[in-house]
């Protein structure tokens, strides 16, 4: 009997070759979509599981003003072996100051994700070690651990690099080292990826012993291994005890949350998911499945009613209704067994550029578990046989005359079914075409926007702090005799910076209100440098005096001042404005522009920025290459330019819009699949009506109107519903930028015009193909 | 073998109430050829959709196999139908995408029957209609006689007890008609009862006893020809 089955189900589908395409590719582009999305929603809930304490590790953070994952060096002295709940602690510093380096034949290179901890981090965290151990690394304090590409790369070796020496700079230092042990790369999805791992003491020797029992520095990261989960909260509460009140707040971080649900809190180390975007990916992820179910569905419905007469037969010859059922639900089944070569030749070829959007390295992960592959296999089987089960159920209910004679009511219940299908598809894809239009809107406007300074050719790096103010002093003054480079400027901070902006909370001596104002530490060039625009009086001088400030006009509004320069105020102290720059935007412009002011100083400086000459850009940065070299040899040299920085800023939105994008795209060639195949279908049962309106004289545009007119109208209200969803959805996307769009009825407009030009494009041509070609036949077969 | 009394079937749309049969009553003996005779929508086919337990009766009762059989559920029907009854339609009704064979076969196939038993019983229904030399050819490729005895074939493999012809020869020229009409007096004096609907009243003539039918009632009753018991 299966043979049987088998047999004439591929007879079936071979027969009508171009539905069974439509089909199986449909199908197969949805399913991968699908898997993409399922792929990287598994590897973002798949981060650190490879830990096997992952259920009892924890990460300390403080939540005094906001939510911050890194404590002073004292904490981890006080809290260690005095707390019973707590098994083992460890500190750890990702870098120190600067970008750190590896030295390799008397040449630095830099290095990142070198990590300075405690050995107790080995214990903690599960690390495969190739040779070497631990216990040589926790016993010497010059020895180091490094990975295996680390080994490979930079050492041209592999497992023999054990017990050579290396050296490493760090935090503009130079510390002589002696590989203890390499261990495997940490894979994607760890949060921790150490290339070198040295004993935290080593950079303790470097900080003042003031600074580190200071229990208002913050630096390293501090994470816990409890004794059992349980005791969490009675862990959290020990802490607050034992920690000065002003500093209590202290909490423990999961984990299991630290990659997805703990975006409000800042500096933790590595790699940050967003479980929003896990959501928004949920929902188009289960949008595509739906769209290519419903097709699925669409085209099988067709299919069986095209062989109503032969179920019929069959029914007649004694088949039973379940065993109808099974012999439908065998075609489908073996249209999952086609489509899954398509889904895992398609799978191969967008992998790479899925990787790219994402951001992540599924790719590797994959085949090191065979899940994710029973999975994919288990959802194409699942939802190309329960698709066509559901159709096999929706013929088979009719009694065998009525499918000999083809009795089956279309216009009834079934194709409102059908057509409220389409209605949903239509929904979907036109909502993402209305989306990703909007979402293109946002970041034309972003590119366009008055940020407030001048973001081209301006170079910046970081130094080592305030011991080296001065010798960075002297290196811009010499850059600036070249004409490559136009002027310099060092300062605590330039723009766009999240991280390195100094927030100070005061309130005012009069009215006692709150507020909080940005601070910059800079020096007189730093307008020119970066672009500012003066409206009132003067920027800082040389000879400025220490309570001179420079304010923008935000912070001018704040104080409800007019023409404050010449004013004092008094924020901190009493300050005298010398003069007020236009506002600009500090950070990114997910925030708005905050009352900011600056003065001149060199107690927090750590930026340095050059304003090069655009006619020679090459030159003016080989220029600071070179005597970059000069200067600090044994500093190493790492910079960024301010509008890449920027466009980095909106890397996430624009890599979300182009998803949206070639989702849209998607969802809209699957949806476009379906209704040619649809169409094809009620085409070949409307054959005897265009027919016998061709007899009474309609026209070819009567036909075409006739045939069209359904999906004209479902277009028009999917696209109606599609504009309300997509409004209210990207009205709280919108939300996140400070400087946004409105968003105006033309969107949907357009989206509109290109849901209808993709769906009457699609309906259209065949319907005037149906209304050309010779429908008599059907005539005279009555 | 069968047995109605005052059976009535009405069709109901929304504004028109039509009445198929209006109370028949009839009995059929077994190794009866029965000719069903009648003007269009006299009900001919009505009656012989019930008989063949496709349709449900409006009210009254029908006996087949000494079973009251009008309140079966579609399960029952179904079992009751695909050991006992075989079908040939006017327009032939063969999948177009299975061969001679595999047609003839379909109802073998729903009787769970091993393969080894379905091939001989394939291939003695093919040789008693002469298509045995066609068994790997579609339908599509058959002359219209060719169709309707590979129909007949698919009847009686199953060596039905009851074989319901609806206008078997209405689609076919005389001498294509003649040839089905003597497969079915073969078949008829092999043992098996056969009950015929027809616009013909010579094909009528090969049956025992014609029944007329006019707006859906019975009115009158011919006995010619013998029976075969």
């Amino acid at each position: 009997m299966i043979k049987h089955y088998l047999k004439y189900s591929y007879q079936i589908l071979r027969k009508d070759k171009l539905f069974t395409l439509l089909n199986i590719l449909g199908f197969a582009i949805g399913i991968t979509v699908c898997s993409l999305i399922a792929f990287y929603i598994l590897y973002e809930y798949s981060f650190d599981t490879l830990n096997k304490n992952y259920d009892r590790i924890y990460t300390v953070y403080s939540n005094a003003d906001r939510a911050c994952a890194t404590t002073p060096f004292v904490f981890g002295t006080t809290i260690k072996n005095k707390i019973p709940g707590i098994q083992k602690s460890v500190q750890v510093l990702d870098g120190l100051w600067v970008l750190p380096g590896i030295v390799i034949n008397n040449k630095i290179l830099k290095i990142d994700n070198c990590y300075s901890a405690d050995p107790e981090l080995l214990d903690i965290f599960s690390f495969e070690y190739l040779s070497g151990s631990k216990i040589i690394f926790a016993s010497k304090i010059n020895s180091v651990l490094i990975s295996q590409n680390t080994a490979v790369k930079y050492l041209k070796k592999d497992e023999q690099a054990v017990g050579k020496p290396i050296k490493i700079y760090m935090g503009g230092l130079k510390l002589n080292l002696k590989i203890a042990g390499i261990f495997k790369d940490a894979p994607g999805n760890s949060h921790l990826r150490p290339n070198i791992i040295i004993q935290i003491d080593n950079i303790k020797k470097l900080i003042p012993p003031k600074e580190l029992n200071n229990w208002n520095s913050s630096a390293p990261t501090t994470y816990v291994l409890l004794t059992n989960p349980s005791v969490k909260s009675r862990v959290e509460q020990q802490i607050n005890k034992l920690v000065p009140v002003n500093n209590s707040g202290y909490h423990l971080l999961p984990l299991a949350d630290q990659h997805l649900r703990a975006s409000n809190i800042s500096f933790l180390i590595g790699k940050k998911g967003d479980i929003n975007k896990i959501y928004i990916y949920l929902i188009i992820g289960f949008f595509t499945l739906l769209i290519a179910c419903i097709n699925y569905i669409n085209f099988n419905t067709a299919k069986s009613a095209m062989r109503a007469k032969e179920i019929g037969i069959r029914k007649i010859a004694g088949a039973n209704r379940w065993t109808l059922i099974k012999q439908l639900a065998a075609e489908p089944l073996i249209l999952s067994c086609a489509a899954i070569p398509i889904v895992v030749a398609l799978l191969a070829l967008t992998l790479p550029y899925a990787d790219s959007i994402f951001d992540r390295d599924i790719q590797a992960t994959l085949f090191t578990n065979w899940n994710y592959f029973f999975a994919l296999l288990a959802l194409i089987l699942l939802t190309g046989v329960l698709s066509g089960i559901y159709s096999a159920v929706l013929i088979t209910v009719y009694k065998p005359l009525d499918l000999i004679r083809n009795q089956m009511n279309l216009k009834t219940s079934k194709s409102y079914f059908r057509n409220s299908l389409l209605f949903i598809q239509i929904v979907i894809f036109s909502g993402l075409i209305m989306s990703s239009l909007i979402i293109y809107r946002q970041m034309q406007l972003i590119k366009k926007i008055d940020i407030g300074y001048n973001k081209y050719c301006t170079l910046v790096t970081t130094f080592p702090g305030p011991p080296y103010y001065d010798q960075f002093k002297t290196f811009v003054k010499e850059l600036k005799n070249y004409p490559g480079i136009l002027n310099g400027t060092i300062a605590s901070v330039v723009p766009p910076s999240e991280k390195d902006v100094i927030r100070m909370i005061g309130s005012s001596p009069s009215t006692k209100k709150a507020f909080c104002y940005s601070y910059i530490e800079c020096d007189e060039n730093y307008k020119d440098v970066i672009g500012l625009t003066l409206t009132e009086g003067r920027f800082i001088s040389d000879a400025s005096a220490d309570n001179e400030i420079v304010i923008n006009e935000k912070l001018e509004k704040d104080q409800r001042l007019k023409h404050a320069a010449g004013k004092y105020i008094d924020i901190f102290g009493k300050k005298l404005v010398v003069g007020v720059v236009k506002n600009f935007y500090m950070n990114s412009l997910y925030e708005p522009i905050e009352p900011l002011f600056m003065a001149k100083g060199k107690n927090i400086s750590s930026y340095l920025a050059l304003r090069l000459n655009p006619k020679d850009l090459s030159g003016g940065i080989n220029l600071f290459k070179n005597k970059w070299k000069q200067f600090f040899p044994n500093l190493i040299c790492d910079y960024f330019f301010i509008d890449e920085e920027f466009d980095n800023k909106y890397k996430d939105d624009q890599y979300f819009g182009t998803l949206i994008g070639t989702f849209s795209i998607v969802a809209s060639l699957i949806a476009v699949i379906g209704l040619i195949g649809l169409t094809t279908y009620i085409i070949s049962k409307k054959k005897k009506e265009i027919a016998i309106r061709k007899v009474l004289g309609a026209s070819v545009f009567n036909i075409v109107y006739v045939l069209t007119k359904e999906t004209l109208i479902i277009t028009l209200f999917g696209c109606l519903v599609a504009a309300l969803i997509s409004n209210y959805f990207m009205e709280i996307w919108l939300r996140r930028f400070a400087e946004k769009i409105s968003i105006t009825p033309d969107i949907f407009i357009i989206g509109f015009c290109i849901t209808l030009l993709i769906t009457i494009s699609s309906v259209a041509l065949l319907a005037v193909k149906a209304a050309l070609g010779n429908q008599m036949d059907s005539l005279r077969n009555e | 073998m069968i047995k109605v009394v005052d059976l009535k079937k009405i069709f109901r749309t929304d504004e028109i109430e039509t009445t198929a049969l209006d109370g028949i009553n009839m009995e059929i003996k077994q190794g009866e050829f029965v000719s069903i005779m009648g003007p269009s929508g006299c009900g001919k086919s009505t009656l012989m959709n019930i008989l063949g337990l496709l349709d449900n009766p409006e009210s009254g009762e029908y006996h087949f196999l000494d079973q009251e059989v009008s309140k079966y559920t579609e399960r029952q029907k179904a079992q009751l139908r695909k050991e006992n009854i075989g079908f040939v339609f006017q327009s032939f009704n063969l999948i177009d995408e299975l061969t001679v064979y595999e047609n003839v076969e379909l109802p073998l196939l729903y009787l769970k029957m091993s393969s080894s038993e379905r091939k001989k019983k394939v291939e003695e229904a093919l040789e008693r209609i002469q298509m045995m030399h066609r068994k790997n050819h579609f339908p599509q490729q058959l002359s219209g006689g060719q169709q309707q005895r590979v129909a007949v074939a698919r009847a009686i493999v199953c060596n039905p007890k009851l074989i319901l012809a609806d206008e078997p020869t209405g689609n076919l020229d005389s001498t294509h008609g003649d040839e089905v009409m003597k497969m079915l007096t073969e078949l008829h004096e092999g043992g098996t009862t056969i009950i015929m609907v027809t616009h013909s009243p010579t094909y009528a003539e090969y049956g025992s006893r014609t029944v007329h039918l006019f707006d859906g009632k019975i009115v009158t009753e011919n006995f010619s020809g013998v029976f075969h018991l």
